[in-house]
């Protein structure tokens, strides 16, 4: 390189290497805290019985439980959604789970759930809010 | 060198250094699939498909990002240097996958256009949690995309060495929002320590090393050297091996002092083609020849041999009993100035 290039170089480098860090470090602290791993814990199997079905033409909901009330939330997704970036909220907008390709989707719930959101976090928008 | 513009002018190193390239992807492709099927059975295809391509253009990015300082600290990882554009058109070529597949998922199944949808489907811009960092990714890959279009030897030449290094030191630009798409996106979600320190450990290793290398050519560049009349002392003729250089700074500008068939001539160390360290070449078949990419010049006038039209500034020497000594001045391109007799 010549000599004003390698100027160029680290004057680039210096500036690269003070504010990419102070950018990440304030992307990382406000970092949302849903954790997907540990709230939001699919459930493979179930052989609750079903307390309420709701049916729409993208979605087929079983909330499934015992007298306590409902424990599991069973969607079945019929068509894969037009934002395949998808994760769905409960009704205090804690995270249930995340879903994509059709399929059956199964997440535990609190029995005093009252709706469920759907929203796509890519585009910050709510695709569709759903009451039990 | 040649004299016509080929696709690729292969030889053996540029095979063995692309086999290796291409085992290695798909190496880290397969790798990736096993990992995530064996974690993760219901990952969707299309997932896998992004996080893939986009992890392996990450980390091709950060080893293409860690060659060139690596070179300027240690003269061994030189041969990585060699054929680095293969590396980061192929570089690309994975980004691009990454990037064509989240927008088909992403944003083809709207009434917006694709592109138009990347921009304006989320306006959140004055937030950083909610950034639309896939505007990040996007103006990326279109840094990379011009790189990896104006790689060839056709554009270096057509555009001017001057633009066309202006044009591919953009990816210094393209590695900050590469970061930040990663840190404003998929970490966003993805929380793990393991990813998260990972991709902080390589942006930390990448400008320690810029600044490290940079900062060590500071020291080259503010050496002092002793003067006689406005001639610098350089060093003694057996401090210089045959057919090849001893580098001096003369004005801030790198000079190399080859010694060859009982002569020494000066020429400005910064190879015409794509800036290789002439002075860290050799005398080839009576030319100074650029270890980069084997450009070669005539140490007598720093001209590149008929047919070829690249030139170097030429110095003059002088001999005070084995003491070299060079004027600082640098003549025009291509000038010629006799070679000192040792």
């Amino acid at each position: 390189m010549i000599s004003s290039q390698r100027k160029r170089h680290r004057f680039i480098w210096v500036m690269i290497g003070v504010l990419l860090p102070l950018l990440v470090v304030l992307a990382v602290l406000r970092t949302p805290s849903f954790p997907y791993s540990e709230k939001a814990e699919i459930v493979a199997e179930t052989s609750l019985p079903i307390l309420k079905e709701i049916e729409s033409d993208l979605f087929k909901i079983n909330l499934r439980g015992t007298s306590d009330g409902a424990e599991e939330l069973e969607l079945l997704l019929k068509v894969p959604l037009k934002s395949p970036s998808a994760v769905v909220f409960d009704d205090q907008q804690n995270v249930l789970g995340q879903i994509g390709a059709s399929g059956v989707y199964r997440f535990p719930i609190r029995p005093a759930n009252k709706a469920i959101t759907i929203k796509d976090p890519i585009k910050n928008q709510i695709i569709t809010e759903i009451k039990l | 060198m040649g004299l016509d513009y080929q696709l690729v002018l292969w030889n053996k190193q540029k095979k063995r250094y692309d086999l290796v390239l291409f085992l290695f992807i798909v190496i880290y492709l397969l790798g990736f699939a096993v990992v995530t099927f064996t974690t993760n059975a219901n990952t969707s295809l299309e997932t896998l498909i992004i996080r893939a391509f986009g992890s392996l253009a990450i980390l091709m990015l950060h080893i293409i990002l860690m060659i060139g300082p690596l070179t300027r600290i240690d003269k061994r990882f030189m041969p990585l240097l060699y054929n680095r554009r293969h590396f980061g058109v192929l570089m690309f070529l994975m980004a691009a996958v990454h990037g064509v597949f989240s927008i088909i998922q992403f944003h083809t199944l709207g009434n917006v256009n694709p592109i138009v949808s990347i921009f304006t489907s989320n306006l959140d811009y004055n937030s950083l949690t909610n950034f639309p960092f896939q505007v990040l990714g996007f103006l990326a890959l279109i840094i990379l995309f011009l790189m990896a279009a104006t790689s060839h030897d056709f554009w270096l030449a057509n555009l001017s060495a001057k633009t066309w290094k202006a044009l591919h030191m953009a990816v210094y630009l393209a590695y900050t929002l590469v970061i930040l798409h990663i840190f404003l996106g998929a970490f966003q979600q993805e929380t793990s320590p393991l990813l998260l320190g990972l991709v902080g450990l390589g942006a930390t290793i990448i400008v320690a090393l810029h600044i490290f290398a940079g900062f060590k050519e500071v020291k080259v560049d503010q050496a002092k050297v002793s003067e006689e009349d406005g001639w610098h002392y350089v060093c003694s003729v057996e401090d210089i091996k045959e057919n090849r250089a001893k580098m001096t700074t003369c004005a801030g500008e790198r000079v190399a002092i080859f010694k060859y068939e009982g002569k020494l001539s000066a020429v400005h160390n910064v190879c015409r083609h794509q800036g290789g360290p002439l002075g860290e070449g050799k005398i080839v078949d009576g030319c100074i020849t650029c270890p980069w990419h084997g450009y070669q010049y005539l140490p007598g006038n720093g001209q590149s041999p008929p047919p070829f039209t690249e030139k170097v500034e030429t110095y003059n020497l002088k001999l005070v009993g084995n003491k070299v000594y060079i004027d600082p001045k640098a003549h025009a391109p291509g000038t010629p100035v006799d070679p000192i007799k040792i």
